[in-house]
Order: structure tokens, then C-alpha cells, then sequence
């Protein structure tokens, strides 16, 4: 080792400078390395301290200024520069509205690059928050038809692992040196005064903290035995609930904490900055039990409610990892093929992701569409800046045939003309910047939930320091071109005037450059919003105005044998009696909740070992579909005479007689229902609308319902519909289900018009980000557009005088400008849609109803460009026709 | 004849007169603190030499790089002849000033003057 490290040899370089920086710098390491070998502990910090001084004495603001001008006598270096800029500066100061336009424009593709580039770096590239977070992994289990996620991105779809297969998987595994299931549940406590109340909780294998490298802040973790329902129960709080529970009593372990039903003792708090995995955990649990393997509810291989994560041993791959799962995954299904082995023999398996990838899952590709969104505005609004920039340096044409004459070489005047775009472009940082801020807040306040990872997206260095690298970058690239072509021909003086035509043939390419790029993001914008449009229009099936629904819990005290459609009846009853109330039913799962019954079904005829996946099975009262709104196309309803004893009947729709009855029949129809190896029949008796199940999105799928006297379902959503205020329903709602059970209270209360919404904050959110991006990028284009023929206008202004008076007709005139415009503006058009055909290929996923090429929003998209630059094409052919060739010819 | 000589410069001419030819900015430094207990920055040293150096006192060559410098190299300084007169002038100037006046001047802050 030379340096202390490489930061100090890095400082090392950096700071020590001037003649003789060798030396001194020799000296610092032989003296820290002297003192190192004498055992002296101050060693390093007498090092850092000489290398700062060292360092100021070069670098402090007195000797870098008598350097400069020192430097500036000579005229080399630096020295030059500092008069470029100054003079640069001086010469900005004299079009302040013109520098600060170039550099708004510039700092609006900036601040959308900074904001989304802020994103991306939370959400992709910040590592997770635990020690060597590479080596994390998730685990679970693959199904035989869905392995993928995302095949090409190497990520796996997993599912939840039984107790079982974990207990296996971990006995059998070589490649982890730690495996840790988590289970999600909640405990109920008890009134306080606003009610019970539910709590987040998780149940975890003894390894868990282990593998993620927490230790508890207060008190200690769990034991080994007390990983048993026959050990005494324990529980460690989260840091957050030991401060808002139990108001972070310092002498907590060993205090008694009751939930309804099972008393804990509490041996150990988190610690504050413990994050439970996010793929997992959408909120921090307030209270972490020990998962109890030998709980008779973990016997069974097909339940599969462990979440899985495991550390890699060191040297070991994901790919090697997986492989490995995958093989004792197959093994596992041989040996016990009950619960891991489908009739039809295919089998389930064992999958393994790197934790970070999933978290990020696809949002990766989401946010690449963003970030380049952003980029494109960029491009253009540096290509706006250079089109200024060349109209500028046309403009000043004469001032830069003088500095020529007076001895300036080219080098020279493009370091001029850089020097100005790099102050503008720093100043257009600083807006980015601020914008960025502004951009971050409002991102953060608009993005669905769905996004992962958000609390780790903010503005700082890292995301500074790019900022600063594109503002630098877009400056000189936006400088560099018209610098280089407003000297190209060297200039000379007098007459014979420095050739133009270079600069406008750049200024034509750069304006037609700007109507492409905003011509593929309006595209996009337009079908991200005719998507949002065709989801927002989709007919749910039903009519979800005036609906709230709420899930209640049928356990209660002293109903411990009753069955559970006497449990529904009875909440539904006591619901009936609120005020306001003009409809109420009941069903397993609502609408735009995921289905939780998979019913295995067979058809007349169907060998016994088919699968028919697919179908959603719903348990509903008789008047559920009524209550929402649904409608019958055949047969009839359930009634009262649907009861547990009745013959079984069942309700299919319409997308279930599509896709399985190929034309037959349906009504009358008998069913076969598999379920734990048993097989029962059940006779169809109607046909219902299609009604969405997770989001307006999915299309139409395949659904059965169920009576709910003829199935066992442990709660039930009750769906209420009326015109009453929801704010004051709510509350009757809970008075309602406590008059049922004092014990345990409704969740997911929430209107329908709620539910719905939330299924569609992506496609807003994406329709809104990209549509925001195309205006912005619209208004550039326009402005270019505009900027450049006002500023030919005035240039010509002397030659359409001419014109005029020779007899030109004015409507001529604006023939003339609109030609000019209009031209660049078909060709931009024509190659923006060709890049738009291209482009929007990566919004195939996100959108519905509408293809990547859709031509009638491409056509939409250019009737908009074409009426906004006909306008802006329009304000200076009226300007060029309103010249009054007297005035012109007199003020030659 | 220049100004006089300060007392930093003073004592890194003595420094060079024990280092001899082993004279260089760390080794310089080193003698100094070892004698004076005064830690003294690199940054002085190499200031205070080069203004040495102009006055034509003090003469440098470079060295060979070295592994324990991270392949620097070492630049060594030595004693002109001006430069060895001067300072035993300067010596000469405050030895014949204080000659006698010690125990005063010890008398005056109460300790012993070595």
C-alpha cells in the first residue's frame, strides 16, 4: 500500500499541484509511512491534515487569483478562458431576454431528465438497505405454466412456498448460507376506545434477521425453541410500534402484550432503521412472531403462504442458485406429490430472483420509457438552444468579422461563442436543477404505489452531479455547432460578407430535428392516452356509482359451530337495517379485488385429468348481482330456494360460455367441481354479464358463481348501495358489523368508485408523465418553428421591401414565409411518424385496446402539429406582409 | 547582501547542515521536530527552500524514485557556500547581541534558558 487509500492518493493528485508537487507528495507518504511502521496511531490523521494544508496553500482563492493573473500577463491557460468568459458574460448581458430564454429552454429538458433520472436511480440503482444486498435472493414457488415474469430480463414469477417444501428446500440446498421464510398475518387488538383494531404482523423462521443482518435494538431475537406452539409466546415489536405503542418504554422486554385471544411476552425490539424487504412487506408489521413449524395449519404441500429469502454463500450465482432450486424442485415433486404434482402430471417447481430484481420486477422498462421520454426532450430542447444560438451568431455576424480583423483566431472566437452556451446551459442547470425538485415532489405525490422502492428517490449529490454533466454536455453541444459554422469560411471584412447559407441549412435541419422528436413523443403521449381513454370507457359490468364495500371477519364469540352462510345472512341483516341503505349483498371477493378461488372444473365429457385453468369461482348471495348492478342473459338468478340442502347450482358468464361451451347449451348443463380429490356436480341455471374481477384492463374472463349456502367461505365482502353520503355510511357500516361482532371489525372499507380508481393510477400516470413530456415538447418545437421564420422575416425584411415595390402582391409574400415553414414542417412530420412507428413499439405492454401504430392516433397527432405550426408560421408571414417598403428602402 | 535571515529559515539551513547530503523535505521536517518538538508542513519547507534557493544559499537536485514514496521521487537539498555564511552570521549576530545578557533575561521570565 502507498496511500492511506485511494481517496487520499486521488486528493493527492488533486490537490497537491504547482512545480514540485512531486515532492511534497513524496514526502506525506514517506512520512505516513514511516510513522505506520513506528506504530504511531496518529499516523493517518497527521497525514490527512498535512495533505489539506498542502492542498490550501495551493488552492486557497488568493493564490488561485494571483496565479490567474499571472497566467492572464502571459496570456496562456487559464488566464484566456477567464477573459473568454468575461467577455462572454459581457456579452450576454447585453440580451439578457435572449440568454434567459435559451437557457429556460435548455433547463426544461434538463429538469425532465434530472426528475426522471432521479427516479431511476432510487428505483433501479441505489443497492438495497442491508448489508451485501447482492447476495440476497427471493424464493418461491414457480407454477408449471407461468415460470416467467420476464423471460428475456431472467426474472422468475414466484409464488408462496408451503412450510414443507421451505423445510425441505433448506435440508437439501447447498448454495444459500442462510434461508429465512416470512408469513404475513395480523393480530387483533383489542378496544381501546376507537374499537378493535387490526395489526400488521409477521411470523418468521428463525434465520430471517440472521439474513438480512439486523439485531435488535432493545432485548434480543428469538430463540430456537420458541419456534414451537408448544413454547411460550414471544413477540418483538418493530421500533416504530414499540414508539407509538408503547411509547418507547426503555424496560419493554418482558411486558406482557395482549391481543385478542393470545397473551406475548415481548423479548426484543427491531431496530429503527430495519426495512423489511418491500417485495414482501407493503407496510412495516407492527409485531414479528416466531413462525411455528409444527402448527397443524402448515401440514398441507399446496398451501403455499411462506415468503422466501435466502443469502447466497459466498462465490455462488443466482443462475447457479436456480439451478440448484429448480433440481430439488423436481425431486420434491417426485417425492411427495401431493400438493406439488397437478392431476395432469405437470408439476410445480421452486424459483430464485435476486432480491433487488425482485423488487424492481418490470418496472425497469416502465422506466426506461420515461427516461427516454425525457432524453428526447432534451435532444430538442438542445436543438431549440442551437437554433438560437445560430440565429444569434447570424445576427452577429459583423461583431464576429471585427474580432477576425482584430487579430482573433478561429480557435479563439469558437471558445467565445462555447464560453456563452456553457454559462447559458449552467444557468439552464441550475433551472433543471430546480425544476428537478419541483419535478421529483410532484413525481413522488402522482406515482401509483405499484412503483417500487419510492422512499429511496430523492434530489442529491449523486443526481446533482448528472445533472450537472447534462447541462454541461447539452451547453457545448448546443454551442459547439453554430461556433464551428459561424467561423467555418474564416471571416473577412468588408464587402464580401462571411457566407450564411451554412447556418441556415443547420437552422432548417434543426427546426425540422424538433417537429420529429415531438412528433414521436406526442405519439406516444396519444396512445398512452387513447389507452387511458379505452380503459376509462371499458363497462365494468356493473354499475359501481353509490357501491362501498367492507370484508368481515365471521368468526365471533359464541357462533364457533355455526356454519358460514348463517354467519353472511347475519352481517347482511344487521347491514340491511342502516339507514340510507337500499340494497346490500354479499360475494367472496368484489369487484377489482383478485379472485381468491381457482375452481377446478370439468365438463361433460372432459377426461378426468384436465386442467381448465382460468375460471374464477365467486360465492354470492341472491340478490348480489342485483345489488351491483349485474344483469342476467339467461336462466335465472339464485333464490332463497338455492340452500345448503338444495341441488347445487352454479352461474357461469358470458365469457365462461365463449371460452369453454363452444356453442353448446349452457343453461341445464352439469358441471363437475374437483376439489381435494373429491368430485361434486353442480347444475347450471343462468348466464350473467361479464364483470371485471381485477382491473377494466384484463378483458373478459371466465367466472362462475356460487351460492353462498352451497360453499364454505370464513368472511364475506358485504356490498352496499346508496345515495347516502359515504363519510356518514361508513360509520353506520362499523356501528353495523359491531352489533355483529363486537370483536372483530370490517376492513377494506371503501367505495367501488375508489377501488376502481386505484386500478387505474398506472395508465393515468403514465398517459399524464408522457403527455406532460409531448406539450412541453410541442411548445419547443412551436417556438422553434416560430423563432426561426420571424427571425428570416426580419432578416429579409430588406428584399420582400424590394419585392413589394416591384409590384409583389402581399398575399405573395405569405405564400413565400407559410412555403418556407410549412416545408420543413411536412418533411419533420414525415420522419417523425416513420421514428413514431419505430418508437412506440416499446408502449406494447402498457397499453390497451389500442396498437403501437395505431393509425388514427398518428394521424391525430399530426393534424394537431400541422394546426400549431401553421400557426406558428402564420404570426410571421402576417408580420412579412406588413412591411412597408418606403420604411425599408429609407432606412438604407 | 540580502535581508536577513528569519528564524524558520535559520533553522532549516541547520537542518541541512546535520542532514548533509541527505537533506530532503521530509528528513528536513524530521530534524526539525526532533530537535524543536515544532511540526512543521511540507508546504513551508518547499516555500521557505525555493525562497533560499533565489537568494542563491541553498542549492537542489532530484533523486531517484522511490518505492516508499509511491514511486516519487525525492528532492534533495544542500548548503551553499553564501548559504553557510550567512547563517553563522546571522548566529554570530544574535550570539555577540545576547553575550551577557542570559541570566538577565532569565532573572526577567522567572526560568532557566538552555
Amino acid at each position: 500500500m502507498k496511500s492511506p487509500s485511494w481517496l487520499a492518493a486521488l486528493l493527492l493528485r488533486l490537490l497537491i499541484r504547482g512545480e514540485g508537487s512531486e515532492f511534497v507528495a513524496g514526502d506525506l507518504i514517506e512520512r505516513y509511512q514511516r510513522e505506520r511502521r513506528e506504530g504511531r496511531p496518529e499516523a493517518r490523521a497527521r497525514f490527512w491534515s498535512a495533505l489539506l494544508a498542502s492542498g490550501w496553500s495551493w488552492w486557497r482563492p488568493g493564490a488561485v487569483m494571483r496565479r490567474m493573473r499571472q497566467r492572464t500577463r502571459r496570456g496562456e491557460g487559464m488566464g484566456m478562458w477567464v477573459q473568454d468568459v468575461r467577455a462572454a458574460g459581457r456579452s450576454l448581458r447585453r440580451r439578457p431576454g435572449f440568454a434567459f430564454g435559451v437557457a429556460l429552454t435548455l433547463g426544461l429538458g434538463i429538469g425532465a431528465t434530472t426528475t426522471v433520472f432521479t427516479v431511476v436511480d432510487g428505483v433501479m440503482l441505489r443497492p438495497l438497505p442491508y448489508d451485501d444486498p447482492g447476495r440476497l435472493v427471493a424464493l418461491g414457488t414457480t407454477f408449471p405454466t407461468r415460470e416467467w415474469a420476464d423471460e428475456e430480463a431472467g426474472l422468475q414469477h414466484l409464488a408462496g412456498m408451503s412450510l414443507l417444501n421451505f423445510r425441505d428446500l433448506s435440508e437439501r440446498a447447498r448454495s444459500f448460507d442462510g434461508l429465512a421464510g416470512v408469513e404475513l398475518t395480523n393480530v387483533l387488538l383489542p378496544d381501546q376506545g376507537s374499537g378493535p383494531e387490526f395489526a400488521g404482523a409477521a411470523r418468521v423462521s428463525p434465520d430471517l434477521f440472521h439474513v438480512l443482518g439486523a439485531t435488535p435494538a432493545i432485548g434480543r431475537s428469538f430463540l430456537p425453541d420458541e419456534h414451537s406452539v408448544d413454547a411460550d409466546a414471544v413477540v418483538m415489536l418493530s421500533y416504530g410500534a414499540w414508539e407509538r405503542r408503547f411509547g418507547g418504554d426503555p424496560n419493554i422486554v418482558g411486558v406482557s402484550v395482549e391481543p385478542v385471544g393470545q397473551p406475548f411476552t415481548v423479548v426484543g425490539v427491531l431496530p429503527a432503521d430495519f426495512e423489511p424487504p418491500e417485495t414482501f412487506f407493503r407496510a412495516m408489521p407492527d409485531f414479528w412472531l416466531p413462525l411455528q413449524p409444527d402448527h397443524p395449519r402448515y401440514a398441507n404441500r399446496g398451501g403455499r403462504s411462506l415468503a422466501l429469502i435466502g443469502r447466497l454463500g459466498a462465490g455462488t450465482t443466482v443462475e447457479r442458485a436456480r439451478d440448484e432450486a429448480r433440481e430439488i424442485g423436481l425431486a420434491l415433486a417426485q417425492d411427495f406429490p401431493e400438493g406439488n404434482v397437478y392431476p395432469d402430471g405437470s408439476h410445480f417447481g421452486i424459483g430464485v430472483n435476486g432480491l433487488h430484481q425482485q423488487t424492481v420486477g418490470t418496472t425497469g422498462r416502465t422506466l426506461g420509457i420515461f427516461l427516454g421520454a425525457a432524453s428526447l426532450v432534451l435532444l430538442l430542447a438542445a436543438m431549440n438552444s442551437a437554433t438560437l444560438l445560430l440565429a444569434r451568431s447570424l445576427d452577429r455576424t459583423r461583431e464576429l468579422e471585427v474580432r477576425a480583423a482584430m487579430g482573433a483566431g478561429r480557435a479563439r472566437l469558437v471558445r467565445l461563442l462555447v464560453a456563452e452556451a456553457a454559462m447559458i446551459s449552467a444557468v439552464g442547470g441550475v433551472v433543471g436543477v430546480l425544476v428537478a425538485y419541483g419535478g421529483v415532489e410532484a413525481f413522488l405525490r402522482m406515482a401509483p404505489s405499484s412503483l417500487p422502492r419510492l422512499d429511496a428517490v430523492a434530489v442529491d449529490a449523486r443526481v446533482l452531479l448528472v445533472a450537472a454533466i447534462v447541462s454541461v454536455g447539452a451547453g457545448v453541444l448546443a454551442g459547439l455547432l453554430p461556433a464551428l459554422l459561424s467561423t467555418r469560411n474564416g471571416l473577412s471584412v468588408g464587402p464580401s460578407r462571411t457566407s450564411t447559407a451554412p447556418r441556415s441549412r443547420l437552422r432548417t435541419l434543426l427546426v425540422g430535428g424538433q417537429i420529429s422528436v415531438a412528433v414521436v413523443l406526442l405519439s406516444g403521449a396519444g396512445l398512452l392516452f387513447s389507452s387511458f381513454v379505452h380503459i376509462l370507457t371499458v363497462d365494468p359490468g356493473f354499475e359501481p356509482e353509490g357501491l362501498v364495500s367492507m370484508r368481515v371477519a365471521l368468526k365471533r364469540p359464541g357462533a364457533a359451530d355455526e356454519a358460514g352462510w348463517v354467519g353472511w345472512d347475519r352481517v347482511i341483516e344487521e347491514v340491511s337495517t342502516v339507514r340510507g341503505v337500499r340494497a346490500v349483498g354479499g360475494v367472496s371477493n368484489p369487484p377489482f379485488q383478485s379472485p381468491s378461488w381457482a375452481p377446478r372444473l370439468l365438463l361433460p365429457g372432459d377426461p378426468p385429468d384436465l386442467w381448465r385453468e382460468g375460471v374464477a369461482g365467486f360465492a354470492i348471495t341472491p340478490n348480489y348481482l342485483e345489488t351491483i348492478g349485474s344483469s342476467i342473459v339467461a336462466g335465472r338468478p339464485f333464490d332463497r330456494g338455492d340452500g345448503p340442502d338444495a341441488e347445487p347450482v352454479v352461474l357461469v358468464n358470458s365469457a365462461f360460455v365463449q371460452a369453454h361451451l363452444e356453442g353448446e347449451e349452457p343453461l341445464d348443463l352439469v358441471l363437475r367441481h374437483v376439489e381435494g380429490g373429491e368430485e361434486s356436480s353442480m347444475r347450471v341455471v343462468g348466464v350473467v354479464e361479464n364483470v371485471v374481477q381485477t382491473s377494466a384492463d384484463e378483458g373478459p374472463r371466465p367466472a362462475m358463481y356460487v351460492p353462498h349456502t352451497q360453499v364454505e367461505w370464513p368472511f364475506v365482502n358485504v356490498v352496499v348501495r346508496s345515495s347516502d353520503d359515504p363519510t356518514v355510511l361508513v360509520r353506520e357500516l362499523r356501528n353495523a358489523v359491531a352489533r355483529f361482532s363486537p370483536v372483530i371489525p370490517p376492513q377494506d372499507l371503501r367505495t367501488m368508485s375508489d377501488r376502481m380508481a386505484s386500478t387505474r393510477t398506472n395508465p393515468r400516470f403514465q398517459a399524464f408523465l408522457i403527455g406532460a413530456f409531448a406539450s412541453i415538447a410541442l411548445l419547443l418545437a412551436a417556438a422553434g418553428l416560430y423563432g426561426t421564420l420571424a427571425h428570416n422575416v426580419r432578416r429579409r425584411e430588406r428584399e420582400i421591401g424590394v419585392r413589394l415595390a416591384l409590384g409583389s402582391a402581399r398575399r405573395g409574400v405569405i405564400e413565400m414565409v407559410l412555403r418556407d415553414g410549412l416545408g420543413i414542417v411536412v418533411v419533420g412530420l414525415a420522419i417523425g411518424i416513420v421514428g413514431a412507428l419505430g418508437a412506440t413499439r416499446v408502449l406494447t405492454d402498457a397499453l390497451f385496446a389500442v396498437e403501437p401504430n395505431d393509425p388514427l392516433t398518428l394521424a391525430g397527432v399530426a393534424l394537431v402539429l400541422l394546426a400549431v405550426a401553421v400557426i406558428a408560421c402564420l404570426l410571421p408571414a402576417r408580420r412579412a406582409s406588413s412591411v412597408d417598403p418606403v420604411e425599408v428602402l429609407r432606412s438604407e | 547582501m540580502g535581508r536577513a535571515l528569519g528564524e524558520f529559515e535559520q533553522l532549516i539551513l541547520f537542518a541541512l547542515v546535520e542532514l548533509e547530503d541527505e537533506a530532503y523535505g521530509a528528513a528536513i521536517g524530521r530534524a526539525i521536530e526532533a530537535r524543536t518538538g515544532r511540526s512543521v508542513s511540507a508546504g513551508a519547507i518547499y516555500t521557505a527552500l525555493d525562497r533560499l534557493a533565489s537568494r542563491g544559499l541553498v542549492t537542489s537536485w532530484v533523486g531517484e524514485p522511490t518505492g516508499e514514496r509511491g514511486g516519487r521521487r525525492r528532492k534533495y537539498y544542500g548548503l551553499e557556500p553564501a548559504g553557510a555564511a550567512e547563517l553563522s552570521r546571522s548566529v554570530a549576530v544574535i550570539r555577540s547581541m545576547s553575550e551577557g545578557l542570559m541570566p538577565k533575561l532569565e532573572a526577567i521570565t522567572g526560568s532557566e534558558i538552555r
